[in-house]
């Protein structure tokens, strides 16, 4: 009877810790409610030249051709693997006066720390800086990543990182540009319902840029992992003039033929690597080189 | 933090529960549980491969409800689950239709019993999904099963394997035919039977009967059901999923509500 109720202990001790440490960054992330994409995505906000760090950026003048630098996954701020800017820094300086290369804005994917402390942050917004200051990038947008709001931290992406929503969307001449929440792994009906109602109002060309990746043709257990969600989006972005699909989070280099292409841009802290997006406006067509 | 502070509770509460009842049995409790321990019980020594004496067959009727939707869960389902359980043997098939889905699920478990205090064997299992006018998935899983028996009263079960899931979207089949994941799958199971008449029971299962998202997205479930009368088990349930658990800060996509009426025979 000790042995059965010894064996019962361990399984119960077991099932705690499943609990308990159901995150890769600890327990306490079960008991937060902050982070619920619900509340982060009530309201799709629409970038226009009413905001003057977005006026001032020319992005909304955006026309022909030209190109976007696209980052992911830095996780500034952890202790393994310091996040150096010198290997962009230096491919910038090399392109620098190529106007067809040259980027007009930057896109970060999320993850732009690693766990969302206020310290963290600051030396993302540093990066940024150097950015803006050095090499005359007017704006970087963000999307909100997993490891961004660990430990409830929602709060602290929504003051640092531009336009300070996670759900957003802005225009250039012929094309709109869509940010989704996938923070939390999921977008949520909600979401999904204000994203579909726009896109299916707006007959214009369609860039959507995200953290979570859509589709991964390996092993995985970290993609979108609600497959209904996943199947139903990229079925209707084929319907409405989709052309383009950003993600990061995996860390990995993958290109997929969705009838758009949907790509998956490596770590930029682990594995040093960036992505430049060529748009042509007038083609309506946005194709992404990987860069290190 | 009240919605998870409650989940834990009751998880606490059944853990609690269920150490008093796989206690050593008193003399009045096994009376109360009609355990007869003269009866002609199969010798404690041996392995059962399998015996067919007395299998059960039933079919189940239920009607889920859900509760916080996703697209997954966006209207009321119906249910039809058809069982043969032989003990070492069990298959099931089942449909589930609402109003713009439809699914196919069986299962089939062989799992011999040994010294009459365990079983251990192997599951498979294949699921078809259709998102009508949208997509088509087809998943199969292959896992590795046990089941610890204690008593008359309580059971655990659990198991552990892979999942390969296998999506064909039609707005995109001309240019990517066929999308392949291939992911984690665990199920555990603690059920009490009461008096042979209530069972009680807690599960957390990375893929349910009829939704198979990757992990790791657990379901956590509640429920009971009642033998009302020889052949007839009124019951309900309650389950929490919750998306990408290991990697995101926890977010519940759905929970749903069901009820349940299972006819033996």
């Amino acid at each position: 009877m000790s042995d059965n109720r010894s064996f019962f202990r361990y399984i119960l001790l077991s099932l705690t810790s499943l609990v308990f440490f159901s995150s890769c960054y600890g327990s306490w992330n079960f008991w937060y409610e902050g982070n619920d994409v619900d509340k982060r995505t009530q309201n799709l906000k629409y970038l226009t030249n009413d905001d003057p760090d977005f006026e001032a950026s020319k992005i909304s003048d955006l026309h022909g051709e030209y190109t976007v630098l696209v980052i992911t996954d830095p996780h500034f701020g952890n202790k393994k693997k310091k996040v150096s800017g010198e290997p962009l820094f230096k491919y910038l300086d090399s392109i620098k006066g190529d106007e067809n290369k040259y980027p007009k804005f930057v896109l970060s994917l999320g993850d732009s720390v690693d766990i969302g402390y206020e310290g963290h942050y600051k030396e993302y917004l540093a990066f940024c800086n150097e950015l803006k200051t050095k090499y005359d990038i007017p704006l970087i947008l963000n999307s909100c990543g997993n490891h961004d709001i660990y430990q409830s931290h929602w709060g602290n992406w929504e003051s640092f990182c531009y336009p300070h929503t996670s759900f957003y969307k802005f225009k250039t001449e012929k094309l709109s540009w869509y940010c989704l929440d996938t923070a939390s792994g999921a977008v949520g009906l909600n979401q999904y319902k204000k994203l579909m109602n726009d896109i299916k109002n707006d007959s214009r060309k369609k860039i959507i840029f995200t953290h979570y990746p859509f589709v991964r043709f390996n092993f995985n257990c970290s993609n979108m992992a609600e497959t209904t969600e996943r199947n139903k989006m990229i079925s209707d972005f084929a319907k409405n003039n989709v052309i383009c699909v950003l993600g990061g989070h995996n860390h990995t280099m993958t290109y997929d033929d969705l009838g758009f292409p949907d790509y998956g841009i490596p770590s930029f802290g682990y594995d040093e690597m960036w992505g430049l997006l060529y748009v042509n406006e007038a083609e309506g067509t946005a194709r992404l080189e990987f860069c290190e | 933090m009240t919605k998870r502070f409650f989940v834990f509770i009751i998880f606490l509460s059944l853990s609690l529960f269920s150490m008093d009842l796989t206690a050593e049995p008193l003399d009045d409790l096994k009376e109360f549980l009609e355990i007869d321990e003269d009866a002609d019980v199969p010798a404690s020594k041996k392995i059962v491969w399998f015996h067919t004496v007395d299998p059960e067959h039933s079919i189940t009727w239920a009607q889920s409800i859900p509760i916080k939707k996703d697209l997954r869960a966006n209207s009321p389902a119906e249910q039809i689950i058809f069982a043969y359980d032989a003990k070492e043997i069990r298959l099931d098939a089942g449909f589930q239709y609402q109003a713009d889905q439809f699914d196919f699920a069986t299962h089939l478990f062989y799992m011999p019993t040994f010294y009459d205090t365990f079983q251990a064997g192997i599951g498979i299992n294949y699921h078809l999904y259709r998102y009508f006018d949208e997509f088509s998935e087809s998943d199969f899983i292959e896992s590795l099963r046990f089941r610890w028996i204690r008593g008359p009263v309580f059971s655990l079960e659990c198991g552990a394997g892979y999942i390969y899931k296998i999506a064909s979207i039609d707005a995109v089949k001309s240019y990517t035919n066929r999308i392949y994941s291939f992911s984690y799958h665990f199920d555990l199971l603690v059920n009490w039977k009461i008096k042979q008449v209530f069972d009680l029971w807690f599960s957390l299962k990375l893929q349910d009967y009829f939704d198979y998202p990757l992990a790791i997205s657990p379901f956590y479930k509640f429920g009971f059901d009642v033998k009302c009368a020889p052949n007839l088990v009124l019951g309900a349930d309650y389950s929490l999923k919750y998306v990408d658990m290991f990697f995101s800060a926890v977010y519940l996509n759905q929970s749903v509500t069901r009820v349940f009426c299972k006819v033996v025979f």
